[in-house]
Parts: C-alpha cells; sequence; structure tokens
C-alpha cells in the first residue's frame, strides 16, 4: 500500500560514491527489480530503502512522505535477506512472532495470524523446528513468512535465492510470483543479479551499474529496445552478440535467437563452426568469424550443422541494433 | 605421543600421589617409608582413653584454604565475565581506534602477574601508596589502610587486583563469541523493530552463551589453581592463602614433603570433581538449547 518516489539520492562510504544522484518512482502495488552486475549498487539501494543506511543526500519520500529518517517500522517495511537472518536460537514459531509484539495485536490474534501464515508457506508442521533443522528451501520459506506476518506495506528481496539450489529456484520464483498476486496492494522489491529473475518476475526492471540506473523499463522493453550496450548485453540469455564494424566505430548487436545459419556465401557474415552445444529443444552453435570474434546462434532441434563447417549468418533485420564507440544506441 | 604424556604428566603426578602417602622431607626423597593414609587421617591414642585425629582432613588451615580458593573462584570469575562482556560489548561495536583499544585492553594481561602484584602492593602500600593518598584526599577514608595485612581487606585486595588482571582475558574470549553472531541477524531485528535492550537479551545473549560458559570454565580452572598474584601480595595470610599456596609452603618452607604432597593430592581431586560438575552443567544446558 506504499507508492515510493526516490529523489536524486547519493550514498556515500567515506570518500567513496556508490550510488550517484538516482530518481525513480515506484507505483502502489508495483514489483521493482533491481538488477546488475555485484559492485553496482543495487543491494545498497535496497538497504537505503530500507533504512539501514542513511541516506547521504536527496529525498526518500513513502506515500508522499519524506522518510529518510524514518526506522523500517515507520516505514512499514519487511525486508527477506539473502542469508534468511533468521534468529538461529529461536523456533520458527518465535521468529515470526519476534518482530510482531509490538504491533497493536493481542495474543491470539497474533497467534491465529502466525499460523495462518504458516499454513499459506506450507510451513505449519516446522513451527516447533530450530532454523538450522530445516532444509535451505524451508528456510527461505520462513523468512518469507517473518516478512508476511508484519503486513508490510513495503516488501524488500535481497537476493533471496541465491542460496538455493537451481530446481529449488524456479519453484521458490513462481512462488514468490504468487504471493505478489496475493498482496496485490503491497508493493515490493526485489534485488537480483540473475536477469532471468528479473525478467521472469517484475512488472519493471531497474538495471543498475556503477551506482547509476542505466534504464527503468518492462522486461520486455528492456529486450527489445535497450538504451545501451550494457542493457542489451546483461538483458537476455545466452547474451546479445556484438560484433566491431569494419570501421571500427560502430558495433552491431544481434540476440542469438535472431540469426539464421545459411550456406556458407549468404548472409551478412561468414565463419568456421567452432562448437556446437545441443539442449535439446534447441542448440547453441558457436561460430567464429575471419575477425576473430565468436557468434553465438541459437538454432531449433531441426537444423544440423557439424563442427568445423564454414556457414554464413542472416541477422533478422529489424532486430539488429547499432552502438556507437562509446556503447550507446546510434 | 602416549609415552611423552606419561613422562611430563602422569609420572610427577603419581609420584605426588605417592609422597602423599609417605614420611617424606625435602633433605631424604631417596629413603622414605609408607605411612599409609597418616598424611590425610590419623587417630593418635593418647594412652588414657583419650585421643585426637590428626592429618590434613582435619585441618582446619587447609579448609579455611579450600574456602578461600572457592571463595576466590566464584567472586573473581563473577565479575570479570560481567566486566568482560561489558568491555567485549564496547570492543564489538565501530569506533575510531578499535584496534589500538582493542590491543591495549590487553595489557593488564600482558604483564607478569608477579610484576602486576608488586605493582599493585606499592600502590596499596599503607604508608606510601596511591590508593590511600586518594581516598584520603577525597575522604572517603580518614586512615590509611592496610589493604593487604588487614583481614578485612586482604581478599578484597587479591580479588580487585585478579579482576583488574584477568577481565581482559574475558573479554576477548567473550568478543570471539560476540564476533561469529552474523551481522544480518541484528538489521533482521532492526527491520523488526525490536529495541536494543530486548536484542541483547533475546538474541546476542543466547548466541553468546556457549562462548561465555566457555570462557567461565577456563577462567574457574585457571582462578582454582590461583598461586603467584596470592603468594607475591599477601604472603602468608591466613585470609587469603589457597589450596595452592598451602601446598607450596608445606612442600618447600615448611619442611613437611609429605604433607604438601597430600594436600596438593586433594587440590588435583577437588579441582577435577569441579570441573567434571561444571562439564556436566555445562552440557545439559547446551543439551537443553538443542
Amino acid at each position: 500500500m506504499a507508492e515510493l518516489q526516490l529523489e536524486n539520492i547519493s550514498k556515500n562510504f567515506g570518500s567513496i560514491k556508490v550510488i550517484h544522484d538516482v530518481s525513480l518512482a515506484v507505483q502502489q502495488g508495483e514489483f521493482v527489480v533491481f538488477v546488475g552486475p555485484s559492485g553496482s549498487g543495487k543491494s545498497t539501494m535496497l538497504r537505503l530503502i530500507a533504512g539501514l543506511e542513511d541516506i547521504s543526500s536527496g529525498t526518500l519520500k513513502i506515500d508522499g512522505q519524506v522518510a529518510n529518517d524514518l526506522t523500517p517500522v515507520q516505514r512499514g517495511i519487511a525486508m527477506v535477506f539473502q542469508s534468511y537472518a533468521l534468529y538461529p536460537h529461536m523456533n520458527v514459531y518465535d521468529n515470526m512472532a519476534f518482530g510482531l509484539r509490538r504491533h497493536n495485536m493481542s495474543k491470539t490474534e497474533a497467534d491465529a495470524h502466525i499460523r495462518d501464515t504458516a499454513r499459506s508457506l506450507d510451513i505449519e508442521q516446522y513451527l516447533d523446528r530450530l532454523p538450522r533443522q530445516l532444509s535451505g528451501g524451508q528456510r527461505q520459506r520462513v523468512a518469507i513468512g517473518r516478512a508476511i506476518v508484519r503486513q508490510p506495506k513495503l516488501f524488500l528481496f535481497d537476493e533471496p535465492l541465491s542460496n538455493l539450489d537451481a530446481a529449488l529456484r524456479v519453484n521458490t520464483r513462481l512462488e514468490i510470483a504468487k504471493l505478489h498476486e496475493r498482496m496485490p496492494d503491497t508493493t515490493m522489491i526485489y534485488v537480483t543479479h540473475d536477469q532471468i529473475e528479473a525478467m521472469t518476475l517484475a512488472d519493471r526492471i531497474v538495471v543498475m551499474n556503477h551506482g547509476n540506473i542505466e534504464q527503468v523499463g518492462t522486461p520486455m522493453e528492456l529486450y527489445h529496445n535497450p538504451v545501451n550496450q550494457f542493457v542489451a548485453e546483461f538483458i537476455g540469455s545466452p547474451k546479445m552478440n556484438i560484433i566491431q564494424d569494419e570501421n571500427a566505430v560502430e558495433k552491431t548487436g544481434i540476440r542469438p535467437e535472431h540469426i539464421e545459419l545459411v550456406a556458407d556465401g549468404q548472409g551478412q557474415w561468414r565463419g568456421k563452426v567452432e562448437a556446437i552445444e545441443e539442449l535439446g529443444a534447441e542448440t547453441l552453435v558457436f561460430v567464429r568469424l575471419p575477425t576473430e570474434e565468436l557468434v553465438l546462434v541459437r538454432v531449433g532441434d531441426d537444423q544440423s550443422v557439424t563442427r568445423n563447417d564454414m556457414v554464413g549468418l542472416a541477422p533478422i533485420e529489424d532486430k539488429i541494433l547499432r552502438f556507437n564507440r562509446d556503447g550507446g544506441r546510434c | 605421543m602416549l609415552l611423552v604424556l606419561a613422562a611430563v604428566a602422569a609420572y610427577p603426578l603419581f609420584r605426588t600421589f605417592y609422597f602423599g602417602f609417605t614420611d617424606a622431607s625435602l633433605d631424604m626423597l631417596d629413603s622414605v617409608n609408607w605411612v599409609g593414609f597418616r598424611n590425610y587421617l590419623e587417630w593418635v591414642d593418647y594412652g588414657d582413653g583419650e585421643g585426637e585425629f590428626f592429618g590434613l582432613l582435619v585441618d582446619e588451615v587447609w579448609w579455611q584454604s579450600v574456602w578461600n580458593t572457592l571463595y576466590f573462584s566464584f567472586v573473581s570469575v563473577s565479575f570479570e565475565t560481567f566486566f568482560g562482556l561489558i568491555v567485549a560489548l564496547v570492543l564489538n561495536a565501530n569506533f575510531a581506534g578499535r584496534g589500538i583499544v582493542r590491543a591495549a585492553v590487553l595489557i593488564p594481561w600482558a604483564i607478569p602477574t608477579t610484576v602486576s602484584a608488586k605493582m599493585w602492593a606499592w600502590m596499596m602500600h599503607d604508608q606510601f601508596g596511591i590508593l590511600n593518598d586518594l581516598l584520603m584526599k577525597l575522604h572517603v577514608i580518614s586512615e590509611p589502610i592496610a589493604w593487604t595485612a588487614s583481614s578485612d581487606t586482604a581478599m578484597l585486595a587479591v580479588l580487585m587486583v585478579d579482576i583488574w588482571k584477568t577481565t581482559p582475558f574475558m573479554a576477548l574470549l567473550i568478543l570471539a563469541g560476540l564476533q561469529m553472531v552474523p551481522r544480518d541477524i541484528y538489521e533482521a531485528a532492526k527491520i523488526d523493530g525490536v529495541h536494543p535492550v530486548k536484542v541483547f537479551f533475546k538474541v546476542t545473549l543466547p548466541i553468546i552463551r556457549p562462548a561465555i560458559v566457555v570462557a567461565i570454565i577456563f577462567r574457574a580452572l585457571d582462578a582454582m589453581r590461583v598461586f603467584d598474584l596470592i603468594y607475591v601480595l599477601t604472603p602468608a595470610n591466613d585470609d587469603t592463602r589457597t589450596m595452592s599456596v598451602f601446598a607450596r609452603e608445606y612442600l618447600f618452607d615448611f619442611d613437611k614433603f609429605a604433607y604438601g604432597s597430600a594436600a596438593s593430592t586433594l587440590l588435583f581431586l577437588i579441582i577435577g570433581g569441579v570441573t567434571i560438575t561444571i562439564f556436566a552443567m555445562g552440557k545439559t544446558n547446551v543439551g537443553r538449547e538443542n
């Protein structure tokens, strides 16, 4: 139930500036994902919003009110930590109840609320257990449960899936998406370095790099129309091919799924098939150009190529992006 | 390994046990006679129907020493734990110059005990000591106190010096425990809006409790063996004589080697018993935690 406004937010650690004049508006009920490589400032942004770090300059507004000096509780925030940060000596029930006492809720109300939440997350049978007696996925649910019982206006996630194995990560991702559907009024901000999580969960993605916002947009906007080479390469998997033009000034960007393999002598480029990765539904073909650049092509399982074949590469014309020397679009 | 252990630990230990059952004295350790339990307890019949028990087990000075030891250990370790915890919490906080303060805090512990005992003996000197001087100027006392000699204050003096000296050690052990507490738990508590005092009692303290228990065990065992501080600061004083001092006096000063050996044997048994008790208590506590 919160609208969030960041106005020219900066953060310094000593003399090092880690966030540069960031401005962003988040709508109520929106699911916004901050994505970027490590050191991009995305986690710092989250901690500034949470109230775990002080804002060096700029204004943070929640529902139109300046929130720079409010405590996390006054901001109405709940947070799920990367390491879960469960209290190791308390059982699941107490972990969920610990922060709740302060809310204006009677003991029986709180108890019912905790049990409801536990049931909805399928952790009801673990209420008496200590965190170390739970698996990673179960701890994750407890961490989410602890955040939900507080009925936050603003729900923050700090790389919540990075300690889970691949299969569990997919499941939990779906559950977080469902959670957002169940809590349509709760604004959610989610930090990750994994662009697939960003693409699948976000209403809007904020791509960060070196303490700046590179681009804000829906997943499809970022995929089809990145503002620069950084965003183009960061969003999409496998990542976009960048091929230097002959004049060495401009570059061509084309995604692996937007290139067709054609007979040698046809298409825009030619090269030698260096490696083939057959993944079942699709095949990844690595083609070495005469300029030594490696181009990745994604083809269906119906196409047959052999290593060391000479092939032609035909990009789909309207999917080509052009970048200048500094990485900007042109 | 076992051989080394037998040579350096078992042999001297059992030789001490053995001497406890003999009439050994310093100048005739080679030709000793077995006397059974006479050093511990002996009924001496006066021949006229009356008699008396003699030996360590009915020696009032010995039991006074045992009591002094236990009293000293309990009080010093209690205060050291309390102050150590406070110092550790301060040292665990972020502030400028923390590294230097952490090192500086260890100084009392790093000074050899005999040196600091002598130092304090001077500070507590009844005529020239700075402590009396200060307290007189502040009008806390009206006449000088013979801190180390007076039977009212001798134990207090010993305790003060030991607490001063050993609190840093306690603080260091507890600090190590504090640094095991993951930082994000404090952040979770901050997000949960839990008051810092409540965080300390409900989160920090339970998590570092195993570290504190280990520190207390270390210190308690150490305190029960206390010797140098008391021997230097308050020699031959009934109010501060501990088991170790008692044993040393009989072994070497009074030339009653056998009696001293018997005392050493009892000292060993008492410390062993206390150790086992503390460990058993620690285990049930940890067990409840699990």
